[in-house]
């Protein structure tokens, strides 16, 4: 019966949609909720925790005023940006030369690449941090630009590479028959038909460096120089006592970028992502 | 002139003019310094401060005051010297990272280092027994505290400026109706059973003891390792080696801590960090916790009146059979032995621990902070608020990670393992204090074999 079936339905499938959408924005309602309370009323047991009894904005003038902020913003943003560029136009090299131009080595390294991402960055910090010492490139922008693309690069070429394996090679064959050369088939054909992929991965580079917090702090942590999630820690954590309210408005606002990315790129996102996943 | 650094490229001490300079070059390097004086706005030691750069890391303040001071004082420098100034302040937790890279890559001068961290990094630091003792002889003397654990095997290496200390906060209301006589006035000498029959009674009442159990940088082992010196245990003898820590008083006491575990704290503490005792007093869980004087100044910026801050009050940590003791050794502030400004960093520590730039950052910290020199023990600063007179009689108690032993790398190995405090951690959650014991002495040995 329909209405049977539009009650299963619900129950099946709404009910847990509901459910995960509820649980998954949870924390960006927490995090607002918070922000605008005064700190006796987060302290505060007897009021409803789940609710802003009494608005206010201090904790976002505080983060304004007495934090540099918009500073760390900027730093995020430029960063984020450029280093994703700069990957992403790495990987689109690496990757379509490891699709497609056969030469000597070439499975081996495309194995060295993917094997390269599973190094933690952990591992790495303190011989970076020597490189950039050497380079002396403390505490400038261009420490995180040159050193977040050797974390980028390698898992954003293994994931272009198996992108650019399904698209058919007859299409190249037939423009190189045209008499395109590499770098025009790449501009003119490949790219156009990578778009998922090439979204999918620039999302990916994005996030990892939004959210980037141990390289940030080793390489550029001084005055207005840090990005959100090295200043937010730094400066809104001051020993054992932490300014929750100022904490969720610097929380809150530093995933707004990347949540406005993913809603728009979702749909890119998740076929970039499957696109090389079954033989077609 | 004293020469202050080896890596000084104009220094101008005697030893050259030795090797054979002549007057020319002599009147040629003289006037050279001066210029180098005049460039450096009065720091003689300073070679040249042009295009040069100090790099301080420090960690936060929760006093803001304290922060703000802190960095003024080091543009202030800056101006002075004629040097480019950056000063940081990372969260303690982050501290350790910095530090490794710094030693590793450079780009660190100067470093607040935390207690045991001067024996952790020996070989990286500068040696500043002179500037160390000037500060001291200026000061009438180190504190006590100061003399055992600022410096290491003879030689300071820093300059020791003192430490935050924590003891026991409690809610005055809370003991009255548990029955405590003049909890009001604050510092009452309590026995760790005085102290539990209070927690049992307040848990009764629905406000528990808090204390955190987990691995952060405070207050787990603030607690832990006072309740072990006082219950008659050590994790390691005077000789470095001998692992005192499976004792019977240790087991007989750390079984009353079981029990008092559950018929008196908030259970959940096995999972708290330095901030969740705060959270849990500031809003009312709690009665009690070991914690520094963070939780009552924050319960003086309360807008309620005061209602918080008159409740709050202080008193040392109580005694156990083998005394009362306090986690306690100071801070140092030093500088990285591949400081490229080793001479500048130099003059910005003697420049800073001055009595007119140091005492002023010092004493808006409210006793927060306390002293590193005698003279300051008897600062007026200490009659401004008398619920913080007690934390000056911590210094008399406190011991070092480490004790009997050295404060050195294996105390401080056997503390960022948490061995200690996930003794107590592993006793209350099996209720088998001999078991935990017996894993905590395992871990010992193996660190200090």
């Amino acid at each position: 019966m329909m209405v049977g079936s539009d009650k299963q339905k619900a129950l099946q499938i709404y009910v847990p949609l509901v459910v995960y959408t509820l649980l998954l924005l949870f924390p960006f309602y927490w995090m607002g909720v918070v922000s605008f309370k005064p700190t006796s009323d987060i302290f505060t047991l007897d009021l409803n925790p789940f609710w802003v009894q009494r608005f206010t904005f201090e904790n976002y003038q505080y983060l304004f005023e007495n934090t540099e902020f918009i500073s760390w913003m900027w730093n995020t943003m430029l960063i984020a940006v450029v280093s994703t560029a700069l990957s992403i136009f790495c990987s689109i090299c690496i990757g379509y030369a490891l699709a497609r131009l056969k030469f000597p080595g070439s499975d081996f390294m495309g194995i060295g690449i993917f094997l390269v991402y599973l190094v933690p960055p952990t591992l790495l910090f303190i011989p970076m941090a020597e490189v950039i010492g050497a380079l002396n490139l403390f505490n400038t922008h261009w420490a995180l630009i040159l050193t977040y693309p050797t974390q980028l690069i390698p898992f954003a070429s293994w994931l272009l590479m198996g992108y650019f394996l399904t698209i058919p090679k007859e299409i190249e064959e037939s423009a190189l028959m045209d008499g395109c050369s590499r770098i025009q088939i790449l501009i003119r054909i490949v790219l156009p038909l990578s778009v998922p992929g090439i979204l999918s991965a620039t999302i990916f580079c994005f996030t990892l460096c939004w959210n980037e917090f141990l390289y940030a702090l080793i390489f550029m942590s001084s005055g207005d120089m840090k990005t959100i999630p090295v200043g937010t820690v730094s400066d809104l954590i001051k020993a054992d006592t932490l300014f929750w309210g100022s904490l969720m408005a610097s929380a809150l606002l530093g995933s707004v970028p990347v949540a406005f990315i993913y809603s728009f790129f979702v749909k890119y996102y998740v076929s970039g992502l499957t696109a090389s996943a079954v033989k077609g | 002139m004293e020469k202050l650094n080896d890596n000084q490229p104009t220094s101008i001490s005697g030893e050259t003019t030795e090797k054979g300079m002549t007057r020319r070059q002599v009147i040629k390097t003289g006037a050279a310094a001066a210029g180098a004086v005049a460039l450096s706005g009065g720091f003689p030691y300073i070679s040249s401060a042009q295009n040069k750069t100090l790099n301080i890391v420090r960690g936060t303040y929760f006093i803001p005051g304290a922060q703000e001071i802190a960095k003024q004082q080091a543009e202030e420098f800056g101006k002075q010297a004629g040097v480019k100034v950056n000063a940081d302040f990372l969260n303690w937790t982050d501290l350790n990272t910095k530090i490794g890279a710094g030693i590793q890559a450079g780009g660190i001068d100067v470093i607040e280092l935390w207690p045991v961290q001067n024996h952790l990094y020996a070989n990286n630091l500068v040696d500043m027994t002179e500037e160390a003792e000037e500060v001291a002889a200026r000061g009438g003397g180190f504190e006590e505290y100061v003399l055992n654990s600022g410096h290491v095997n003879g030689r300071y290496l820093g300059i020791p400026h003192g430490n935050n200390a924590g003891t026991i906060a409690y809610r005055i209301s809370a003991f009255e109706k548990a029955g405590v006589k003049h909890a009001d006035k604050g510092g009452m000498d309590m026995t760790w059973d005085e102290y539990f029959a209070v927690a049992k009674e307040c848990k009764k009442m629905g406000m528990p003891f808090g204390q955190s159990l987990g691995h952060s940088l405070g207050d787990p082992i603030g607690f832990c390792y006072p309740y072990m010196w006082a219950s008659g245990a050590l994790e390691v003898g005077d000789d470095g080696k001998t692992i005192l820590f499976n004792t019977p008083t240790f087991e007989y006491a750390l079984n009353k801590f079981v029990q008092a575990w559950k018929d008196g704290y908030d259970e959940t503490g096995t999972s708290w960090d330095d901030s969740s005792n705060n959270r849990a007093y500031l809003s009312g869980k709690i009665a009690s916790t070991f914690n520094g004087a963070s939780i009552y100044y924050a319960s003086k910026r309360r807008d309620d009146g005061g209602k918080l801050m008159n409740d709050t009050h202080h008193m040392l940590m109580p005694k156990g059979t083998a005394g009362r003791y306090h986690e306690f050794g100071t801070q140092t502030m030093g500088i990285l032995n591949n400081s490229e400004n080793i001479d500048v960093a130099k003059e910005y520590l003697k420049w800073w621990f001055q009595p007119e730039n140091f005492d002023k950052w010092w004493r808006v910290q409210e006793g927060y902070q306390l002293h590193h020199v005698k003279n300051l023990a008897n600062d007026p600063m200490w009659k401004d608020d008398p619920k913080m007179g007690i934390f000056k009689e911590i210094p008399k108690y406190g011991r070092l990670r480490g004790f009997a032993g050295n404060p050195n790398e294996k105390a401080s190995l056997a503390a960022s393992k948490y061995i200690v405090v996930d003794t107590f951690a592993k006793a209350v959650q099996s209720g088998d204090a001999k078991d935990a014991l017996e894993w905590g002495e395992r871990q010992l040995k193996r660190i200090y074999r």
